[in-house]
């Protein structure tokens, strides 16, 4: 019986959702330290574009980047539903600026495929799988690269 | 035997100390080798080390250090001189201890035999005779120094006694710690022939006795072999470690092994001037001459306990007055823990934090009391602030202490003589910036040993000392402290170094840089330009690794150099990481922190000086041009500047420079907070600070943001 549940539960995603434009986005539950509305976000001039600033969490300084600007989608106002999804990985908490959060999900593993090379012009290196969903797709997130990979080269250089 | 971790952790640092003092002992003997208090600092650690181990068990570093101590047990007794075989025996002792002591490594594999036999031969073959009286000779050029000395020395001149007595009294209980009385005896009786009587008087009833507190006492009675230097130095040696802690008495007998009882123990008459001398010359006071049956008369004398009382004592009255001095000392430092310093800082950063929006609230709503208050907070935090960072700092000499070392290493692998000169070891740093100095710096020596001093032949060839000097110096400046790395060596040529640039293509060739910033062009990645690799340096890592390293320190770190003088590398610390004072300003919507030490003050910018741009843009300054910028342009802020413009003029390593802004709204402790990993170092920002309303402000880092935007204009 045990065995069973375990089993169960090592085949069983629990993502956060949230979306951004049209699409909808995963990212494992764990990877998620809290969620937060908007709040003052104070500018880092000469900071690389995506990074829109960094906010005072309870006496902790973190960086907010814009997923938007990150994938390289059209800007827009921040709104009631906007939100922070603030995250910790590989040491570091990084806020990331969500149009909206939607729900936590449990999908099957097994629903998961890997990813097609481009997915609303975003480079799929960043996609960790799609998960197809009764009724639309799940874009799930690779964290270590978005936080890795050439941006933090290029941000190495300032 | 097991032990639990915290006594494990405490032998580990215990055992670190004591290889450092070690280490700086034998330093202090190889310049100074008639240094006779280094030599007791030698054995001191030694024998530390030994009781130490041999507690935890571990035989090799026992044996090796038994026999370390026996060669310079030899020293002190003036049988043996200091000189390089035996130093350099020590070394390479001191090297198996660290081997053999590391964690996780096998004392037993780490065991070296062939120094063990020349540890062995060396013991066998002492220097001088031993001769009576060698043994003052050697204490000679240190008389001076210890007065307490001279005094035993000259009565062992009056006339050596024939006999000796020695009474040892455990004057708190506890026993005699790591010291094994039975070890002591041995080393008695190799002096000569020692009658020894146990003394069970100060033994309780039985259903008093405490079986782990010591209230024996053993008297010796000791014939000195005429063979043996034995006067009232050499015993006291015997008992160096006993001494401080316990009543050890030693005084001339007559040839008759009459041992000293306790009664006899209180300065009676009967024991004349000689007694009163060897007293005078122990570290404790001489005792009143108190009626020996009245323990309870000498209660009141803050001097040693004297093992008087001959009736079983109240053990309580005996535990409560141990021997002051010695024990005073012990209690006043506190081992702590370094990551709860950590937590208050953090805390007390904290505290600054809310400090401020206290002050910021009181002075909102002008109620008096409430300002009082706050003032009072203020200054309350601030002292604390001061504290709480003065515990985190520690002398940077026992870093230097260990560069010694590595210069005397290398230095005799490049067939180099090397002097190594240290000044301003007492300077204190916090402890989180020592401990990230000590590559960076241990790089900067390496380069200066392998690529700036010459070899002995070039040297005096060029009409210079055979020996090179390299001098480490530290001292407090400002806000700062400075670390200046100098050599007397070869230096360096700007012109050569410029090349050597181009064409490793590191600068394009028609750049034009004054000497200093080719000299700084050393600490690109890839540079060097040493003509062969040796094990030391020139691969082209390092000098830009060290530049990280300072950069990431908030230091600052600058080379002069002189072909054929020498090269000086100078490092500019800021004092601790944590805490700041800034000054706070305001540009566009957000508020910014410029570092208070960099700033010399704050003018108007004249109107007619605005408009100005490239390089027209300086204003007159009582007579002095200085250049400024602006802090809107840099930052590319939006919004037009008010009418008034202010400009806060920062000094930076002799340059000034104004930086023009909208509002200067006032001093405040700032604690920097990193902008986090993922932003990483943004070019003229060095972090953020959090206000006392909740905002925030980023904190400037001047000198670059000058130097950046000076670039963009040149």
């Amino acid at each position: 019986m045990e065995e069973t549940l375990k089993k169960q539960d090592a085949e069983l995603l629990q993502l956060v959702t949230f979306s951004i434009g049209e699409e909808e986005f995963g990212v494992d539950i764990l990877s998620v330290q809290e969620i937060i509305r908007m709040m003052d976000i104070t500018k880092v001039p000469r900071a690389p574009d995506f990074v829109e600033g960094v906010i005072n969490l309870r006496g902790k300084v973190i960086p907010i980047i814009d997923l938007r600007r990150r994938f390289g989608l059209s800007t827009r106002d921040h709104d009631k539903h906007t939100r922070i999804i603030v995250i910790e990985i590989n040491n570091m908490i990084v806020g990331f600026v969500v149009d909206s959060v939607s729900e936590v999900l449990r999908i099957p593993a097994s629903t998961v495929e890997p990813p097609p090379p481009v997915v609303s012009g975003l480079e799929s290196e960043y996609i960790s799988g799609v998960g197809k969903l009764e009724d639309r797709l799940l874009i799930l997130l690779d964290l270590n690269k978005l936080l890795s990979g050439e941006e933090r080269d290029m941000l190495g250089s300032f | 035997m097991a032990f639990d971790e915290e006594t494990c952790a405490l032998f580990r640092e215990e055992v670190v100390e004591n290889l450092a003092e070690l280490d700086g002992a034998l330093l202090e003997l190889e310049t100074n080798p008639a240094a006779v208090e280094q030599v007791d600092r030698v054995f001191r650690a030694v024998h530390t080390l030994k009781g130490g181990c041999d507690m935890f068990g571990i035989r090799p570093v026992v044996v090796l250090a038994h026999d370390l101590e026996s060669l310079f047990d030899q020293v002190r007794s003036g049988w043996r001189q200091v000189n390089k075989p035996l130093l350099d025996a020590a070394f390479a002792a001191k090297d198996r201890f660290v081997a053999m002591l590391a964690e996780g490594a096998d004392p037993a594999a780490e065991e070296d035999p062939r120094l063990a036999t020349r540890l062995k031969e060396l013991l066998r073959t002492p220097d001088l005779p031993p001769t009576p009286g060698a043994s003052s000779a050697a204490n000679a050029p240190d008389q001076t120094g210890r007065e307490s000395d001279d005094a035993a020395t000259g009565a062992a001149d009056v006339g050596e006694p024939c006999c000796w007595s020695i009474l040892v009294a455990p004057s708190e209980p506890g026993f005699l710690e790591r010291n094994d009385p039975l070890a002591l005896l041995d080393e008695l009786r190799t002096l000569g022939q020692a009658t020894v009587a146990c003394d069970l008087s100060g033994l309780p009833p039985l259903d008093e006795l405490n079986p782990a507190d010591c209230r024996l006492r053993f008297s010796v009675h000791l014939a000195p072999d005429p063979a043996v230097a034995c006067d009232a130095n050499t015993l006291r040696d015997v008992f160096l470690f006993l001494e401080n802690q316990h009543d050890v008495r030693i005084e001339p007998a007559g040839p008759e092994p009459t041992v000293l009882t306790p009664t006899a123990l209180a300065p009676p008459a009967a024991a004349g001037a000689d007694t009163a001398k060897a007293r005078a010359s122990s570290p404790q006071p001489p005792v009143q001459p108190a009626a020996p049956a009245q323990p309870g008369a000498t209660a009141p004398d803050p001097g040693p306990v004297q093992a008087a009382s001959p009736q079983p004592p109240q053990p309580d009255a005996e535990a409560k007055r141990p021997a002051p001095a010695a024990k005073k000392e012990a209690m006043q430092s506190l081992r702590v823990d370094a990551g709860k310093l950590d937590d208050l800082v953090n805390l007390v950063g904290e505290l600054v934090i809310a400090q401020a929006r206290l002050t910021q609230l009181a002075s909102s709503l002008a109620q008096p009391a409430l300002v009082s208050v706050a003032e009072e907070i203020e200054r309350l935090s601030n002292e604390l602030r001061d504290n709480t960072l003065g515990i985190r700092m520690l002398p940077i000499g026992t870093t230097f202490s260990r560069f010694r070392r590595l210069v005397r290493d290398l230095s005799s692998e490049m067939a180099k003589s090397i002097e190594l000169v240290t000044e301003g070891g007492e300077t204190e740093l916090d402890k989180t910036v020592i401990e990230q100095l000590n590559d960076p710096l241990v790089h900067l020596l390496r380069n200066s040993i392998d690529h700036g001093i010459e070899s002995p032949g070039e040297r005096l060839a060029a009409g210079k000392p055979e020996a090179g000097t390299i001098t480490l110096s530290a001292e407090h400046a400002g806000g700062e402290v400075v670390l200046s790395i100098t050599d007397d060596g070869k230096g360096m040529s700007a012109e050569r170094i410029r090349a050597k640039a181009v064409e490793k293509g590191l600068i394009p060739a028609e750049t034009r840089l004054s000497d200093s910033e080719c000299f700084n062009l050393i600490f690109l990645p890839g540079f060097s330009t040493a003509e062969k690799i040796t094990s030391i340096s020139g691969r082209g890592v390092g000098m830009d690794v060290v530049k990280r390293s300072m950069d990431a320190l908030r230091g600052k770190i600058d080379v002069q150099s002189e072909p054929g003088k020498g090269t000086r590398i100078t490092i500019k610390l800021p004092l601790t990481l944590a805490i700041i004072d800034g000054l706070q300003i305001k540009a566009g919507e957000d508020q910014y922190i410029i570092p208070l030490s960099l700033v010399e003050e704050c003018v108007e910018l004249p109107r007619d000086r605005a408009e100005a741009s490239g390089r027209g843009r300086t204003i007159q300054l009582r007579g002095e041009i200085v250049p400024f910028i602006r802090l809107r342009e840099a930052f590319e802020l939006d919004g037009r500047p008010p009418a008034i413009e202010q400009i806060v003029i920062t000094r930076f390593e002799g340059e000034r420079a104004g930086i023009a802004v909208d509002q200067v709204l006032g001093q405040q402790q700032t604690v920097i907070k990193s902008l986090g990993n993922y932003i990483g170092s943004v070019s003229g920002i060095s972090g953020a600070t959090i206000n006392g309303d909740g905002t925030m402000s980023l904190i400037l880092d001047v000198p670059t943001l000058v130097a950046s935007v000076k670039r963009a204009v040149a």
